[in-house]
Formats: structure tokens, sequence, C-alpha cells
């Protein structure tokens, strides 16, 4: 129901409804910034690179075509953008790792000591293991993990055939385990 | 089953995706190994979701809206959602446009260069078709959905149109080849979405007369 309602709020946009693309933007705001975030992790850069996604978005408002869904299509845009960014910031000699400088202040309550104690490790050492991760794997995981797309959607926003996301995951999952396990985490 | 077969549908199980449930589950209840994989990639996922990240800035809305109002929508193109075009009529179309366009570049003086009076490149001077191939997975890409076409970004239409350009004096370096750096020096003053509705402005006209 609720890709059939971003195509109405896309055709009501079209026909001149600002409120219309508010209300898209805010519904993708948090998951794009996200996956941004995720992918070049910077906020400020994420903040911008998701600013960017929605200008174009509206920008080709009138040549969307609702053959996809909506969500692949911001998130086609969003991962194409964050890709020029990352190369364009290797070509400057900036590399991933040196942009590693944000660290986000948790916004989740926990609390048991104990368990804040190992949650926060975890993700530590998670956030760690991520970052390792190439591009490639990190964005599969992102987009299914976080973003909870299937992989019928993650074929199309990565242009690849569903039989290539199953393979790709299953490598970025087992290249992330072999992170932790590097990193001296204790995995189940 | 080995590991190496069973690990995609291992992965695949976890998402809901696999197409052989009853393999993998069988393996996890005999291999107490296979199963804790199972339980850390389930545990990798949660701790995923819950990695914090940064607030967004509570004037992002605002700002996207300011931005969105003084760019205005491009035109939607007619026939559009009803067009489909192989890959192979695509590229010669894009041949033909990239070369074009680079003459219309010239001559609107958006960079004086020897190069407007060369004579338009033919279809079988595209060493440059796999770029265009190479960023679509399938067959019957739609050339100008946004879907296929990002994937076309600065460098690899420079590399497109560099490939078109016939060797010339400016152009040539020491190996008679055209230079792709001078061209995207020369596309550099030229915006990327500007560049991109005059390509496909260029396969539209081209596909329509």
């Amino acid at each position: 129901m609720r890709e059939a309602d971003d195509w109405i709020l896309v055709a009501r946009a079209r026909a001149g409804d600002d409120a219309a693309f508010r209300e898209l933007v805010m519904r993708y705001r948090d998951p794009v910034v996200r996956f941004c975030y995720r992918m070049v992790r910077g906020r400020q850069d994420a903040e911008d690179l998701a600013q960017e996604t929605f200008v174009r978005v509206h920008r080709h408002l009138n040549r969307l075509t609702p053959r996809a869904r909506f969500s692949t299509v911001i998130f086609g845009i969003a991962r194409n953008l964050t890709l020029n960014h990352l190369r364009d910031a290797g070509r400057r000699g900036r590399s991933f790792a040196e942009s590693l400088g944000d660290r986000p202040c948790a916004d989740r309550e926990v609390t048991r000591p104990d368990r804040r104690a190992h949650a926060d490790e975890l993700g530590r050492l998670i956030e760690e293991g991520v970052n390792r991760l190439s591009q490639e794997h990190r964005e599969i995981l992102l987009l299914r993990e976080v973003e909870d797309l299937d992989y019928e959607a993650i074929a199309d926003v990565l242009g690849c055939r569903k039989g290539t996301v199953k393979s790709r995951l299953a490598r970025a999952r087992e290249q992330l385990r072999q992170h932790l396990l590097a990193l001296g985490c204790e995995l189940p | 089953m080995s590991d190496e077969k069973i690990l995609p549908d291992l992965s695949a199980l976890l998402d809901g995706e696999t197409h052989h449930p009853e393999a993998v589950r069988e393996r996890l209840m005999n291999d107490p190994a296979f199963a804790a994989r199972y339980e850390t990639y389930e545990a990798m996922g949660d701790a995923l979701r819950e990695l914090a990240t940064p607030a967004v800035a509570a004037d992002f809305v605002d700002r996207v809206m300011t931005r969105c109002a003084e760019v205005a929508p491009l035109p939607g193109r007619p026939g559009r959602s009803h067009r489909r075009l192989g890959w192979g009529v695509a590229a010669a179309l894009a041949l033909v446009a990239a070369g074009g366009l680079f003459y219309s570049l010239s001559t609107t003086g958006l960079r004086e260069t020897s190069l407007a009076r060369a004579p338009a490149p033919s279809v079988s001077t595209f060493p440059a078709w796999d770029v265009i191939s190479r960023q679509s997975p399938t067959d019957e890409e739609d050339l100008w959905t946004d879907e296929a076409w990002p994937a076309l970004e600065g460098e690899q239409i420079a590399l497109i149109v560099a490939d078109l350009l016939p060797p010339t004096e400016e152009f040539a370096t020491a190996e008679g080849d055209a230079d792709l750096f001078e061209v995207m020096d020369m596309m550099e003053d030229v915006d990327a979405e500007v560049l991109e509705d005059l390509l496909k402005d260029y396969l539209w006209e081209g596909h329509t007369s």
C-alpha cells in the first residue's frame, strides 16, 4: 500500500502540490540520510548527498515512471551520488578511512548497565567491521539489513540480477563476520 | 552440500529468499558450527539496525524544499513511458548524439576548439560501446529513465566523447590517441545535468527524426 501511496504523492507533486513532495521528503529523509551516512561516514556529507538526492527526484518528477518501486528509485539515486562522492574523495586523496571522523551520539536508551556496555562494545565493533567492508559489500548489507529492501528491490537499486544479490549478500555477511573475528568480537 | 554452495542459501534463509529451505534447515539441525554461523548473521543484522546515526538537522526538509523551489522540474518526454530501446539501437544513437553534442557545444561558444569542424564520427568507430552496455544490467534498459542514466556520469560521458573524437592536432597525444583528460577539462565547464539533458535530447531527436 505504501508503495502505491508514494506514487500517488509523486503524481500530486508533479501537478504542483508542494505539500505532497514535502511528504515524500519526510517519509524518506531518515532512510536516505542513514544510508548516505553509512556509505560516506560524514554527517555533513551525508546530509548534503541526501539533499541532492531529493533535489534530483524533484527535478525529474515529470520523468519518473511507476514501473519500479519508488524506494528503489530514490535509493538508486542516493547510491549513485554516494559512489560518485567516494570516487571523487578518493581522487582528492581523502580516503574512506580519513572520513571516519564523525561519531554519532547514541540515541538509544539501554537500561541495564551490563547490557549497555555489551551493546556499546558490539556496536563499536560492528561499526568498525562495516567500515572495513568494500563499498560493494557495505551498500548491499545496508540496503538489506538496515533499509529492509528485499532482493528484488536491491537488484533494481544496484542494477543487477537477484542471483547476484543473493551471492553478494552472502559474501558481505561472511566478510563482516571475518572482520568481527579479527577485531576480537565474541560471536555466537 | 559444501559450505561454499550452501552459504548463499543460509544467508538467503535469513531473508526468507532461499529456494532450498529444507536443505538449509536440515544442515542447521545437524551441524552446530553451521547453526552458530546463522546466529552470528542474525546478531550482525540486529546490531547493524541498532547502530546510531546522527540526528538529521531540524531544517533539512525546509532546505530541500527551498532548493527544489529554485530549480524547476524538467519537462516530461512525449511517449516516453511506452518507449523501450534495444541496447544496440540505443548505443548507436548515443554515438551520433555524442558527436552532435560535441559539435553543438563547440558552436555554442562553450569552448573554442578546432574540433568544431570535425567530421561526425561513424558507428564503426565506437569502442566505448561497452561503456554504455556495462552500465546496463538488462538487455532492454530504457535509456531515458533515471534508473539507467545516473550510471553514465561525467567520466563515462567523457569517455564516450573522447572515443568518438577523430585525432586532431590539438587533441593528439604522442601516440596519436585522443586525450581523455583534455576532453574532461573541456567538459568541466558544462554542468553535468545540462550535459545529460543535451545527450538525451539528441538521442530523442535522433530517434524521432
